[in-house]
């Protein structure tokens, strides 16, 4: 263990790591920090450079783009209004309150002290957690992880969306997609005679098109393009308004951990999501406070608390992952691929097979908050200035920037007119309400599904009592039943005090 | 629920049938004696999209079916969407026949345009001072042959 920690550590400690690792973070604060633009779509633009980086590094690199693009997010909706991500909605309540009061710049300090601190509590968790976790996964057998990829599946379909139908025809669709190649027996499968797609459809191009250049499209509607963009940070604020005392951070703490440990229970369980675990946050540290009615006015403790849990989540999110093979959100899905790519299969396996590279994910992880808080701290001013680029210049350069993404997936124009359809496609489920969050787990999930599946029925030699005669596929079974009802309950509360309208609270516009 | 869903789910439908019973027998291998057939797990997906979509059409037709009320996919949504993407989809034959640069420059400067932009001074060296630096950093720094 010694010797993988120490192999791990020096995967991480060395220059071009640490450099990929801050180019991470600053990418991912500069993205996060535009409107409308998230970690994920930062993570999605960026995978096809980590196919010239080490397996570590490459993490460190995504890890870090997640973490800065979490925090990106809170700049935006403290200096705007305007969450940068759904899971900043909640740093709004306070943040923007506490920047209209000129404390703009101590609110952002207090979000990146908090973020630091989630961040810690998660990469702490993730190392506590995954090693046990790893040792009972490896007892699971294929019927087991069949059983589990369908209950994560309809957990995640069931928290995303306001309807379960859609959110399951959108995970069915990129299960379906995934499904385009080679089969477990190496035929080719739905692939229309076409040579290029006889290697199934890249990851980088579903994840470029369906998050990021669909969205973009989406953010360059009128009724988006007219928003304000440009920020002016608390101008002329005094030194006292810019700083974060020592006294304050104590103020926090208690909110911050009580917050992390929030993010963390919930990161772990796929599919919650860091827009749940912000608003719970929030929520308890409303309650818990002494001052309860200095929420919503500019409490430095209703920042802090959505920001530290909405940070926690990313470490946990990696326990799933990297324990089960089952990624509990969309960056996690995307990191998987990433894994992949470096010819790495996530799950109990790899603690066997690949201990260093575990260690170098745990220390990656660890150092990647540390980074962030550097370049957080001392990046602030210029991140700030970002969001004053009008979206109009910017958002036809990440488009551009998407097209040759995506065709760097395989060298091939092919990819970049798949990912085109996929774009178009992804734009539809926006507007139509369709998750493409359960559509790109769907897809990442799909030959995992279809691994599991087959060695399932070949062990007992095609017969289907193998997910029915077993404990953890029955538990499963009827966990996935009560999460479909009880979600199908909640859709009849709402419609009912929505007057017969609940799918209205569905944003379609 | 609104006449566009119901026609959504009756597309869905329409296209989860003909993928189990034109495209997937036609494109997938024959099924084995052991193990699981190629078409199984295409064939599932769809049997789930057909069940749900009809799910999501009978009970909206339980509940009754409204006009379409300014949301979702309306035509000023298509004429956004087609003004956006046919540029981008005129990148491939653009970078197929002319290379990469000559395929880039005029589909960047189109989407700056598309974006509201006339400020030719901005315009022009973004449009193809992007390009050049992205080709730049692809043969040279990541070594990559462009389109």
């Amino acid at each position: 263990m010694l010797e993988n920690l120490l192999l791990g550590l020096s995967d991480v400690f060395n220059v071009l790591s640490l450099f990929y690792m801050f180019l991470g973070v600053t990418c991912g604060i500069v993205v996060g920090a535009i409107p409308g633009l998230s970690g994920p779509i930062a993570i999605a633009l960026c995978i096809p450079l980590t196919y010239y980086m080490s397996p570590v590094a490459a993490i460190g690199f995504l890890v870090g783009i997640n973490k800065g693009g979490t925090f990106g997010g809170s700049i935006a909706s403290i200096l705007l209004n305007t969450p940068g991500s759904p899971e900043s909605s909640a740093t709004c309540y306070d943040g923007y309150p506490l920047a209209l009061q000129g404390k703009g710049e101590k609110a952002l300090k207090c979000s990146l002290f908090s973020s630091f601190f989630g961040d810690t509590i998660s990469a702490l968790s993730l190392i506590v957690l995954s090693i046990p976790l790893a040792a009972v996964a490896l007892k699971l057998s294929p019927p087991d992880l069949c059983a589990i990829m369908v209950f994560s599946q309809v957990l995640v379909s069931g928290l995303d969306s306001a309807s379960i139908g859609k959110s399951l025809i959108a995970a069915s669709l990129g299960m379906l997609l995934s499904t385009v190649g080679m089969d477990c027996f190496g035929d080719e499968r739905l692939t229309f005679d076409n040579l290029t797609l006889s290697a199934g459809i890249p990851l980088m191009s579903v994840a470029i098109g369906t998050m990021a250049l669909s969205e973009l499209v989406f953010q360059m509607q009128p009724q988006f393009l007219s928003m304000k963009t440009g920020a002016e940070a608390s101008c002329g604020a005094s030194k006292e308004d810019c700083t974060l005392t020592p006294r304050e951070m104590k103020r926090v703490m208690p909110t911050a951990m009580r917050s992390s440990i929030i993010g963390v229970v919930v990161g772990v369980l796929p599919g919650l999501g860091s827009t749940m675990a912000a608003f719970m946050a929030y929520g308890t540290a409303k309650k818990a406070s002494k001052n309860p009615e200095e929420f919503g006015k500019g409490s430095l403790e209703g920042v802090s608390a959505p920001e530290a849990a909405n940070n926690a989540i990313i470490g946990a999110n990696l326990v799933p992952l990297l324990t089960l093979g089952i990624p509990g959100n969309v960056s996690a899905a995307i990191i998987m691929g990433a894994l992949i790519l470096h010819g790495l299969t996530p799950g109990p396996l790899m603690f066997e097979e690949s201990p260093r590279i575990i260690y170098g994910i745990y220390c990656a992880v660890l150092m990647a908050g540390f980074m962030n808080l550097f370049c957080g701290w001392f990046g602030l001013p210029l991140f700030i200035r970002v969001l004053g680029t009008p979206r109009n210049l910017l958002y036809p350069v990440v488009m551009f920037t998407c097209m040759v993404g995506s065709y760097l997936a395989d060298n091939s124009i092919f990819c970049t007119l798949v990912m085109l359809i996929l774009a178009v496609l992804g734009f539809f489920m926006r507007k139509l309400g369709y998750s493409f969050v359960t559509f790109l787990i769907g897809f990442v999930l799909g030959p995992g599904f279809e691994m599991s599946l087959q060695q399932s029925l070949t062990i007992s030699g095609n017969q289907l009592d193998i997910f029915y005669t077993r404990p953890i596929p029955i538990i499963l079974a009827f966990g996935s039943l009560l999460m479909i009802y009880r979600i199908y309950k909640q859709w009849k509360k709402e419609k009912d005090s929505t007057g017969g309208d609940a799918e209205e609270t569905v944003d379609l516009s | 629920m609104r006449k566009q869903e119901i026609i959504i789910n009756f597309f869905l439908l329409a296209f989860a049938l003909g993928m189990i019973f034109w495209i997937i027998p036609a494109w997938t291998a024959e099924p084995t004696e052991y193990g699981l057939a190629g078409g199984t797990l295409p064939s599932l997906c769809c049997w789930s999209i057909a069940t749900l979509a009809t799910f999501q059409i009978i009970s909206g037709v339980l509940k009754g079916i409204r006009e379409n009320d300014g949301k979702g996919i309306t035509w000023p949504v298509m004429l956004h969407m087609v003004k956006w993407f046919a540029p981008m989809f005129c990148i491939v034959p653009l970078w197929y026949y002319f290379g990469f640069l000559t395929g880039s420059i005029p589909v960047l400067f189109v989407l700056l345009l598309l974006g509201g932009r006339r400020d030719w001074k901005i315009i022009v060296p973004v449009a193809v001072g992007i390009p050049v630096l992205i080709m730049l950093a692809l043969l040279y720094g990541l070594q990559v042959p462009t389109p």
